[in-house]
Protein backbone atom coordinates (compact mmCIF):
# COMPACT_ATOMS: atom_id res chain seq x y z
CA UNK A 1 0.00 0.00 0.00
CA UNK A 2 2.75 2.39 1.05
CA UNK A 3 4.76 1.51 -2.05
CA UNK A 4 1.73 2.16 -4.25
CA UNK A 5 1.27 5.56 -2.66
CA UNK A 6 4.94 6.44 -3.18
CA UNK A 7 4.80 5.36 -6.82
CA UNK A 8 1.61 7.34 -7.33
CA UNK A 9 3.17 10.43 -5.77
CA UNK A 10 6.29 10.08 -7.92
CA UNK A 11 4.14 9.68 -11.04
CA UNK A 12 2.12 12.76 -10.08
CA UNK A 13 5.34 14.73 -9.50
CA UNK A 14 6.66 13.63 -12.91
CA UNK A 15 3.39 14.70 -14.51
CA UNK A 16 3.53 18.09 -12.83
CA UNK A 17 7.14 18.53 -13.94
CA UNK A 18 6.16 17.71 -17.52
CA UNK A 19 3.26 20.18 -17.45
CA UNK A 20 5.54 22.81 -15.94
CA UNK A 21 8.02 22.38 -18.79
CA UNK A 22 5.25 22.85 -21.36
CA UNK A 23 3.92 25.90 -19.53
CA UNK A 24 7.42 27.36 -19.35
CA UNK A 25 7.77 26.95 -23.10
CA UNK A 26 4.26 28.23 -23.74
CA UNK A 27 1.80 26.82 -26.18
CA UNK A 28 2.76 26.70 -29.84
CA UNK A 29 0.30 28.62 -31.98
CA UNK A 30 -0.07 28.84 -35.75
CA UNK A 31 -2.44 31.24 -37.49
CA UNK A 32 -3.63 31.26 -41.08
CA UNK A 33 -5.40 33.68 -43.41
CA UNK A 34 -6.11 33.01 -47.07
CA UNK A 35 -6.95 35.20 -50.04
CA UNK A 36 -7.96 34.38 -53.59
CA UNK A 37 -7.19 36.43 -56.67
CA UNK A 38 -7.92 36.10 -60.37
CA UNK A 39 -6.73 33.11 -62.35
CA UNK A 40 -7.34 30.67 -59.49
CA UNK A 41 -4.43 31.95 -57.45
CA UNK A 42 -4.54 31.22 -53.73
CA UNK A 43 -2.29 32.85 -51.16
CA UNK A 44 -2.20 31.86 -47.52
CA UNK A 45 -0.21 33.54 -44.82
CA UNK A 46 0.16 33.28 -41.08
CA UNK A 47 2.51 33.25 -38.15
CA UNK A 48 4.00 30.67 -35.81
CA UNK A 49 4.41 31.83 -32.22
CA UNK A 50 5.24 30.31 -28.86
CA UNK A 51 4.45 32.08 -25.62
CA UNK A 52 3.61 35.13 -27.70
CA UNK A 53 7.02 35.26 -29.33
CA UNK A 54 7.79 34.41 -32.94
CA UNK A 55 9.24 31.04 -33.86
CA UNK A 56 11.85 31.88 -36.46
CA UNK A 57 12.50 29.44 -39.31
CA UNK A 58 9.59 27.22 -38.31
CA UNK A 59 8.73 24.66 -40.97
CA UNK A 60 5.04 24.88 -41.87
CA UNK A 61 3.52 21.94 -43.74
CA UNK A 62 0.21 22.22 -45.55
CA UNK A 63 -2.53 20.28 -47.28
CA UNK A 64 -5.10 21.79 -49.61
CA UNK A 65 -8.32 19.86 -50.05
CA UNK A 66 -11.35 20.39 -52.24
CA UNK A 67 -14.96 20.52 -51.08
CA UNK A 68 -15.15 16.72 -51.31
CA UNK A 69 -11.88 16.33 -49.35
CA UNK A 70 -9.77 15.40 -52.37
CA UNK A 71 -6.13 16.25 -51.90
CA UNK A 72 -5.32 19.11 -54.29
CA UNK A 73 -1.81 19.96 -53.15
CA UNK A 74 0.61 19.60 -50.28
CA UNK A 75 4.00 20.95 -49.38
CA UNK A 76 5.86 23.09 -46.96
CA UNK A 77 7.20 26.57 -46.46
CA UNK A 78 9.52 28.11 -43.92
CA UNK A 79 8.70 30.98 -41.60
CA UNK A 80 10.96 34.02 -41.55
CA UNK A 81 12.63 35.63 -38.55
CA UNK A 82 9.32 36.99 -37.28
CA UNK A 83 7.61 33.60 -37.54
CA UNK A 84 5.59 34.78 -40.54
CA UNK A 85 5.06 32.43 -43.45
CA UNK A 86 3.44 32.78 -46.85
CA UNK A 87 2.70 30.54 -49.83
CA UNK A 88 1.05 31.25 -53.17
CA UNK A 89 -0.04 28.74 -55.75
CA UNK A 90 -2.43 28.40 -58.64
CA UNK A 91 -4.96 25.60 -58.74
CA UNK A 92 -5.84 23.96 -62.03
CA UNK A 93 -9.17 24.96 -63.53
CA UNK A 94 -9.89 21.27 -63.95
CA UNK A 95 -9.28 20.55 -60.27
CA UNK A 96 -12.12 19.54 -58.00
CA UNK A 97 -14.40 22.47 -57.23
CA UNK A 98 -13.98 24.69 -54.20
CA UNK A 99 -14.27 25.94 -51.64
CA UNK A 100 -10.87 24.61 -50.69
CA UNK A 101 -9.74 24.01 -47.13
CA UNK A 102 -6.12 24.74 -46.29
CA UNK A 103 -4.67 22.83 -43.35
CA UNK A 104 -1.37 23.98 -41.86
CA UNK A 105 0.73 22.51 -39.09
CA UNK A 106 4.05 23.28 -37.47
CA UNK A 107 6.21 21.52 -34.89
CA UNK A 108 8.72 23.05 -32.53
CA UNK A 109 10.47 21.74 -29.41
CA UNK A 110 8.28 18.67 -29.30
CA UNK A 111 5.04 20.60 -29.63
CA UNK A 112 2.72 20.80 -32.60
CA UNK A 113 0.12 23.33 -33.62
CA UNK A 114 -2.43 23.14 -36.40
CA UNK A 115 -4.95 25.44 -38.00
CA UNK A 116 -7.12 25.61 -41.09
CA UNK A 117 -9.19 27.97 -43.19
CA UNK A 118 -11.40 27.80 -46.26
CA UNK A 119 -11.16 29.78 -49.47
CA UNK A 120 -13.15 29.94 -52.70
CA UNK A 121 -10.84 30.33 -55.71
CA UNK A 122 -11.70 32.97 -58.30
CA UNK A 123 -11.68 31.50 -61.81
CA UNK A 124 -9.90 33.12 -64.73
CA UNK A 125 -13.23 34.42 -66.05
CA UNK A 126 -15.01 35.83 -62.99
CA UNK A 127 -18.75 35.34 -62.69
CA UNK A 128 -19.11 39.04 -61.94
CA UNK A 129 -18.22 39.78 -65.57
CA UNK A 130 -21.20 37.82 -66.97
CA UNK A 131 -23.72 40.74 -66.85
CA UNK A 132 -21.28 42.99 -68.67
CA UNK A 133 -20.68 40.35 -71.32
CA UNK A 134 -24.45 39.89 -71.83
CA UNK A 135 -24.91 43.65 -72.16
CA UNK A 136 -22.16 43.91 -74.78
CA UNK A 137 -23.62 40.95 -76.71
CA UNK A 138 -27.05 42.62 -76.79
CA UNK A 139 -25.50 45.86 -78.02
CA UNK A 140 -23.79 44.04 -80.90
CA UNK A 141 -27.00 42.22 -81.87
CA UNK A 142 -29.03 45.45 -81.74
CA UNK A 143 -26.55 47.32 -83.92
CA UNK A 144 -26.96 44.71 -86.65
CA UNK A 145 -30.74 45.29 -86.85
CA UNK A 146 -30.45 49.02 -87.56
CA UNK A 147 -31.18 49.48 -91.33
CA UNK A 148 -28.49 51.13 -93.37
CA UNK A 149 -29.29 54.37 -95.20
CA UNK A 150 -27.59 55.89 -98.21
CA UNK A 151 -26.38 59.49 -98.54
CA UNK A 152 -29.91 60.65 -99.48
CA UNK A 153 -31.41 59.08 -96.39
CA UNK A 154 -33.06 56.22 -98.25
CA UNK A 155 -33.15 52.94 -96.44
CA UNK A 156 -31.04 50.26 -98.04
CA UNK A 157 -33.00 47.07 -98.68
CA UNK A 158 -30.99 43.91 -99.17
CA UNK A 159 -31.45 42.48 -102.64
CA UNK A 160 -33.23 39.22 -102.12
CA UNK A 161 -32.24 38.08 -105.61
CA UNK A 162 -28.57 38.70 -105.03
CA UNK B 1 9.17 11.35 -65.27
CA UNK B 2 10.28 9.46 -62.18
CA UNK B 3 10.25 10.97 -58.71
CA UNK B 4 12.05 9.00 -56.05
CA UNK B 5 11.85 9.91 -52.37
CA UNK B 6 14.29 8.36 -49.92
CA UNK B 7 13.00 8.34 -46.35
CA UNK B 8 15.38 7.54 -43.50
CA UNK B 9 14.37 7.15 -39.88
CA UNK B 10 17.32 8.75 -38.10
CA UNK B 11 15.28 9.26 -34.94
CA UNK B 12 15.25 7.14 -31.81
CA UNK B 13 11.81 5.58 -32.14
CA UNK B 14 10.23 3.46 -34.88
CA UNK B 15 8.07 5.26 -37.41
CA UNK B 16 4.73 3.52 -37.84
CA UNK B 17 2.46 4.30 -40.78
CA UNK B 18 4.00 7.62 -41.67
CA UNK B 19 2.24 9.41 -44.52
CA UNK B 20 4.54 10.70 -47.23
CA UNK B 21 2.91 13.36 -49.40
CA UNK B 22 4.67 14.41 -52.60
CA UNK B 23 3.51 17.31 -54.75
CA UNK B 24 4.96 18.54 -58.02
CA UNK B 25 4.51 22.20 -58.98
CA UNK B 26 5.13 23.39 -62.52
CA UNK B 27 6.90 26.60 -63.45
CA UNK B 28 3.62 28.52 -63.01
CA UNK B 29 3.28 27.26 -59.44
CA UNK B 30 0.43 24.97 -60.40
CA UNK B 31 0.30 21.66 -58.51
CA UNK B 32 0.23 19.13 -61.35
CA UNK B 33 0.62 16.00 -59.29
CA UNK B 34 0.10 14.88 -55.70
CA UNK B 35 0.88 11.39 -54.50
CA UNK B 36 0.64 9.66 -51.14
CA UNK B 37 2.56 6.70 -49.74
CA UNK B 38 2.33 5.14 -46.31
CA UNK B 39 5.49 3.66 -44.83
CA UNK B 40 6.78 2.22 -41.56
CA UNK B 41 10.45 2.41 -40.66
CA UNK B 42 12.46 1.05 -37.79
CA UNK B 43 15.22 3.18 -36.33
CA UNK B 44 17.97 3.55 -38.91
CA UNK B 45 15.90 1.97 -41.67
CA UNK B 46 15.59 3.51 -45.12
CA UNK B 47 12.82 3.30 -47.67
CA UNK B 48 12.72 4.36 -51.32
CA UNK B 49 9.39 5.44 -52.73
CA UNK B 50 9.02 5.97 -56.48
CA UNK B 51 6.24 7.82 -58.25
CA UNK B 52 5.90 8.12 -61.98
CA UNK B 53 3.59 10.90 -63.07
CA UNK B 54 3.25 11.56 -66.81
CA UNK B 55 3.88 15.05 -68.06
CA UNK B 56 1.52 16.09 -70.86
CA UNK B 57 2.96 17.31 -74.15
CA UNK B 58 1.52 20.72 -73.34
CA UNK B 59 3.36 20.92 -70.02
CA UNK B 60 4.79 24.31 -69.20
CA UNK B 61 8.50 24.70 -69.64
CA UNK B 62 10.74 26.01 -66.91
CA UNK B 63 11.69 25.06 -63.38
CA UNK B 64 9.50 22.57 -61.57
CA UNK B 65 9.42 22.08 -57.80
CA UNK B 66 8.96 18.78 -55.98
CA UNK B 67 8.09 18.93 -52.30
CA UNK B 68 7.77 15.96 -49.95
CA UNK B 69 6.43 16.01 -46.42
CA UNK B 70 6.14 13.24 -43.84
CA UNK B 71 3.15 13.28 -41.52
CA UNK B 72 1.84 11.08 -38.73
CA UNK B 73 -1.52 11.15 -40.57
CA UNK B 74 -3.27 13.45 -43.02
CA UNK B 75 -3.50 16.95 -41.56
CA UNK B 76 -7.27 16.96 -41.98
CA UNK B 77 -7.34 13.83 -39.81
CA UNK B 78 -5.34 15.40 -37.00
CA UNK B 79 -1.89 14.43 -38.23
CA UNK B 80 1.20 16.45 -37.44
CA UNK B 81 4.53 16.74 -39.25
CA UNK B 82 7.23 14.18 -38.50
CA UNK B 83 10.19 16.23 -37.17
CA UNK B 84 12.67 16.85 -39.95
CA UNK B 85 10.35 15.17 -42.42
CA UNK B 86 10.44 17.61 -45.32
CA UNK B 87 12.43 17.71 -48.52
CA UNK B 88 12.43 19.54 -51.85
CA UNK B 89 14.13 19.38 -55.21
CA UNK B 90 13.81 21.25 -58.50
CA UNK B 91 14.19 20.17 -62.10
CA UNK B 92 13.87 21.83 -65.49
CA UNK B 93 11.49 21.03 -68.35
CA UNK B 94 12.68 22.29 -71.75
Amino acid sequence: MRRTVIISVLFALALIAQVTVVLAQGALVITIQATASNSNQITFTGQVTQAGGPVANAVVVYEIRSANSSLIASGFTTANATGAYSRSLTVLSSSAPGPYTIYVSASHNGQSASSSTSIQPIPEFPASAVPLLLFLSLCILASKKVPRRDSRGNQQVPNALA
Amino acid sequence: MLVQAIVTNDGSVPLNNAYLLISIYDSNNVPIFTGVAVTSLNVGQQSKISLGPTLPATAATGTYLVQAIALTAFLNAGGVPVPGGVGAVTFTVN
